[in-house]
C-alpha cells in the first residue's frame, strides 16, 4: 500500500527532473539568456570604449578587455548557431545577426585601440550603440 | 590503575620519541594472542603501509610497493613493542630515539633537496 | 600591550586578507545581476565564518591541536580520509583559480595574456612558502590587502540609497532568474566560508603560540576582523550594483568586473582593481597551499610549521610544493579562472557538512575544549546553515550547469 512518506521522495525527484529539463531545454529561455548576454557584452564594449576615449583606461587595458569581450561574444554566437531551432525562430535570427554585427564592430574597435585612432573609435562606438536590431 | 581505550587513547595518536621529536602517528595497533590467554596489545606500527592497510588492503599494498620502488621499505612500517611506550598522555611517548627507527626515513631522504632549495 | 597589538594587527590583516578571487567574482556578479538583493547572503556567510574562525582558534588554544590533528585522533583515519580527500581536491581547484586570478591581475596591468603569467605566479607562491615564516605570510598579505578598501571607498562615494542597503540585509525572493539567484547565494557562502580557512586559522593559532588565557584575543580578532572584512565584500557588491548593474553588464570576466572602479577612481580604477585582485589571490593561493601541507602533516603526524627551517620539515615542504605544482598545472590548462572559481565554490558548499559537522563534534567534546564548549544555539545555527547550504548547492549546481 502506498503511503504519503513513500510518495514524497518520488514527488521530489519528479520536481527536480522537471526543473532540470526545464532549465536546459526551453528555447525561449535560451534565447532570452543569449540576448541578455549579448546586450551585456554590447554595454561592456561601449563602457570600455568610452572610458578609453576619456583617458580613464589605458590603451593596453582597452585592447585586452575588448579582445576578451570578443571571445565571450564568439562563445555566445557558437551557442546560438549550435541550435538550428533557435536560428529558425525570427527572434533568434535577429539576435544572431546583432551578435555577428557586434562582433565585426568589436574587431574594428580593437584595431582602433591598437593604432590609437580616437576618431575611428568614436565612429565605431556609435555603431555599437546603433547595431541593436540592425538588418 | 588508569584504564585506556585502544581506539580513543592509543590509535591515531601522535607519537614522539624520548626527545619529544615527532615520529608520526599510531597508524595500527597490533594485538596478539598468547597461548591459553586473552589477546593483548603487542605493538604499535607507524608508517604509510600500516595506515594504508587499515583503509583497505589494496591501499596498503600500493603504499608498500611505493616504499619498495623508492627503497624505503627497510624497517618499515616501524614496529614498536608496547614495553617501549613510556607513557600515553597528549601524545604517545616512546622510550627510544628517532634514530633507532626508520620513522623519519622519508624526511631524511628529502632533507638535502629541501635544504638546497630553501638555502638552509 | 603586546596582546592589544596582536588584536589590532589581527583585525587589520583580517580586513585586508578577506578578499580573493571567490569573493570578488561572486560579489561582482551578484551586484551586476541582482543589485543589492544578495547583501544578506554576504552578511550571513560572514557571521558564519566569524563564528567558525573563533571556534577553530578556541580549539587550537585550549587543546593545543589543530582541527585536522584533532579529527584524526577523535574519529580515526577510516573517517578522516573522506573529508581530507574532499578538502584537498577542492583546495587544488581553488588554488588553480587563485593562481589564475593573480595571473589575470597582471594581465590587466600589462595587457599580456594571463596564461603567460600562470607559471611565474605559481613560482612566486612557492618561493614565498619556501622563504618566509608564518608572520610574513599572514600579516604581509593582510597589510598589502588593505588596498581592497578601495571597494569600500567606491561604494561610499557612489552614495547608494541607505534604505535599500538596509532592506537588502534581510533575505528576499528575486524578481527574475531564481536558479541563478540561488546559485549565486550558494557561491557567496562557498567564497566566504572556505573550509581551508578553518584549519589554516587553527594552525596559525598554534604557530603563534596563543594560549587558553588569550582566548579574548582570538574572539576579538575573529569577530571584529571577519565582520569588517565582510564589509569589503559588500563594498564590491554595492559598487558593482551601482556601476555595472544599470549598464546591464553581466560579469563573465575579470576584465568586465574591473570597470566598476573606473567611475570613482578614473585612470587609477583598473590599477586598483588589479592590485586588489592580485594581492587577494596571491595571498589566498599561499594560504591554500600551506594549509594543504598543514592538513597532510597534521593528519599523518609529520613535523610541520611555517616558522621552522624548511629542511627540518622536509615532508611538509614537499607537500606544499606538490600542491602548488598541481594548482599551477591545472591553471595552465587554460580554464577560464572566473568559471573555475564559481564551480569550485559551489562544490565547496556541497562538501561543507563533511568538514563542519566533525568540527562541531570536537567543539562539544570537553576532552578537547575543556569548559569552553559551544552553546546549543551556536551548534544549531552552524549545523542548520551548513546542511541547508549543502542541500541548496546539490539542487542548484546541476541546474546552473545545465541551464548555462
Amino acid at each position: 500500500m502506498r503511503t504519503r512518506t513513500s510518495a514524497t521522495p518520488r514527488a521530489l525527484t519528479a520536481l527536480l527532473i522537471t526543473a532540470a529539463l526545464g532549465a536546459c531545454s526551453s528555447p525561449e529561455k535560451q534565447l532570452e539568456q543569449s540576448d541578455k548576454k549579448i546586450e551585456g557584452l554590447r554595454a561592456t564594449a561601449q563602457t570600455i570604449g568610452q572610458a578609453w576615449l576619456k583617458g580613464e583606461v589605458s590603451e593596453r587595458y582597452a585592447r585586452a578587455a575588448l579582445q576578451q569581450t570578443l571571445q565571450l561574444l564568439d562563445k555566445e554566437r557558437a551557442t546560438l548557431t549550435a541550435s538550428p531551432r533557435l536560428l529558425l525562430d525570427p527572434r533568434g535570427a535577429s539576435v544572431s545577426r546583432d551578435a555577428e554585427h557586434l562582433s565585426r564592430v568589436l574587431a574594428a574597435l580593437i584595431d582602433d585601440a591598437h593604432h590609437g585612432d580616437d576618431a575611428s573609435a568614436r565612429r565605431h562606438l556609435a555603431d555599437v550603440a546603433g547595431s541593436r536590431g540592425s538588418p | 590503575m588508569g584504564e585506556l581505550a585502544l581506539a580513543r587513547d592509543l590509535q591515531d595518536k601522535r607519537v614522539v620519541d624520548r626527545n619529544n621529536r615527532e615520529l608520526g602517528r599510531v597508524d595500527r595497533v597490533v594485538l596478539g594472542e598468547t597461548p591459553g590467554g586473552p589477546p593483548r596489545v603487542l605493538a604499535i606500527e607507524i608508517g604509510p603501509s600500516a595506515l594504508g592497510a587499515r583503509l583497505h588492503p589494496v591501499v596498503g599494498r600500493i603504499a608498500r610497493a611505493l616504499e619498495h620502488i623508492f627503497r624505503l621499505e627497510e624497517g618499515r612500517p616501524v614496529r614498536v613493542e608496547v614495553d617501549r611506550i613510556e607513557h600515553i598522555q597528549d601524545s604517545v611517548k616512546l622510550d627510544l630515539t628517532a634514530g633507532e627507527t626508520a620513522a623519519l626515513a622519508v624526511e631524511q631522504r628529502l632533507r638535502p633537496f629541501v635544504k638546497r632549495l630553501s638555502g638552509g | 600591550m603586546s596582546a592589544i597589538v596582536d588584536v589590532v594587527l589581527g583585525i587589520v590583516t583580517s580586513i585586508g586578507g578577506f578578499i580573493e578571487a571567490g569573493s570578488i567574482s561572486t560579489s561582482a556578479q551578484a551586484g551586476a545581476e541582482f543589485g543589492f538583493q544578495l547583501l544578506w547572503a554576504i552578511a550571513i556567510a560572514t557571521v558564519m565564518l566569524a563564528v567558525m574562525i573563533e571556534m577553530s582558534g578556541r580549539l587550537a588554544a585550549v587543546s593545543r591541536r589543530t582541527i585536522d590533528a584533532a579529527v584524526r585522533e577523535r574519529f580515526g583515519i577510516s573517517f578522516q580520509w573522506v573529508p581530507l580527500a574532499a578538502e584537498l581536491g577542492i583546495d587544488t581547484l581553488l588554488l588553480s583559480a587563485e593562481i589564475g586570478g593573480a595571473a589575470i591581475a597582471v594581465k590587466l596591468l600589462t595587457g599580456i595574456g594571463f596564461l603567460w603569467w600562470v607559471a611565474p605566479v605559481g613560482l612566486l607562491v612557492w618561493l614565498i612558502l619556501m622563504l618566509f615564516g608564518f608572520s610574513v605570510i599572514e600579516y604581509g598579505f593582510g597589510l598589502l590587502g588593505l588596498v581592497t578598501l578601495s571597494f569600500v571607498y567606491a561604494a561610499y562615494h557612489l552614495r547608494p540609497p541607505t534604505h535599500d542597503l538596509v532592506r537588502s540585509l534581510a533575505p528576499s525572493m528575486p524578481h527574475h532568474d531564481l536558479v541563478r539567484y540561488a546559485f549565486l547565494s550558494v557561491s557567496i557562502l562557498g567564497a566566504t566560508v572556505s573550509p581551508y580557512l578553518l584549519n589554516f586559522y587553527s594552525s596559525g593559532t598554534i604557530e603563534e603560540k596563543l594560549t587558553e588565557k588569550e582566548l579574548w584575543v582570538n574572539r576579538t580578532t575573529a569577530y571584529l576582523g571577519i565582520c569588517f572584512g565582510g564589509v569589503v565584500s559588500m563594498g564590491v557588491l554595492v559598487t558593482s550594483a551601482m556601476v555595472l548593474g544599470p549598464k546591464q553588464i553581466i560579469v563573465d570576466s575579470y576584465d568586465q568586473a574591473a570597470l566598476m572602479l573606473v567611475p570613482v577612481f578614473h585612470r587609477w580604477g583598473i590599477a586598483l582593481f588589479a592590485c586588489s585582485l592580485g594581492v587577494g589571490c596571491l595571498g589566498a593561493a599561499v594560504e591554500i597551499a600551506i594549509n594543504a601541507a598543514y592538513a597532510f602533516s597534521q593528519a599523518l603526524g609529520w613535523s610541520w610549521g611555517a616558522n621552522k627551517a624548511r629542511s627540518d620539515t622536509a615532508r611538509f615542504s614537499a607537500a606544499f610544493t606538490l600542491i602548488t605544482l598541481a594548482g599551477t598545472l591545472i591553471a595552465l590548462l587554460g580554464f577560464d579562472p572566473l568559471r573555475l572559481t564559481m564551480i569550485s565554490l559551489a562544490l565547496t558548499v556541497v562538501i561543507m557538512p563533511v568538514i563542519v559537522l566533525p568540527f562541531l563534534a570536537l567543539m562539544n567534546d570537553d576532552r578537547y575544549v575543556k569548559t569552553h564548549t559551544n552553546s546549543a544555539f551556536g551548534n544549531a545555527f552552524l549545523a542548520g546553515l551548513t546542511l541547508l547550504g549543502a542541500l541548496l548547492a546539490i539542487i542548484v549546481l546541476p541546474l546552473e550547469v545545465l541551464g548555462g
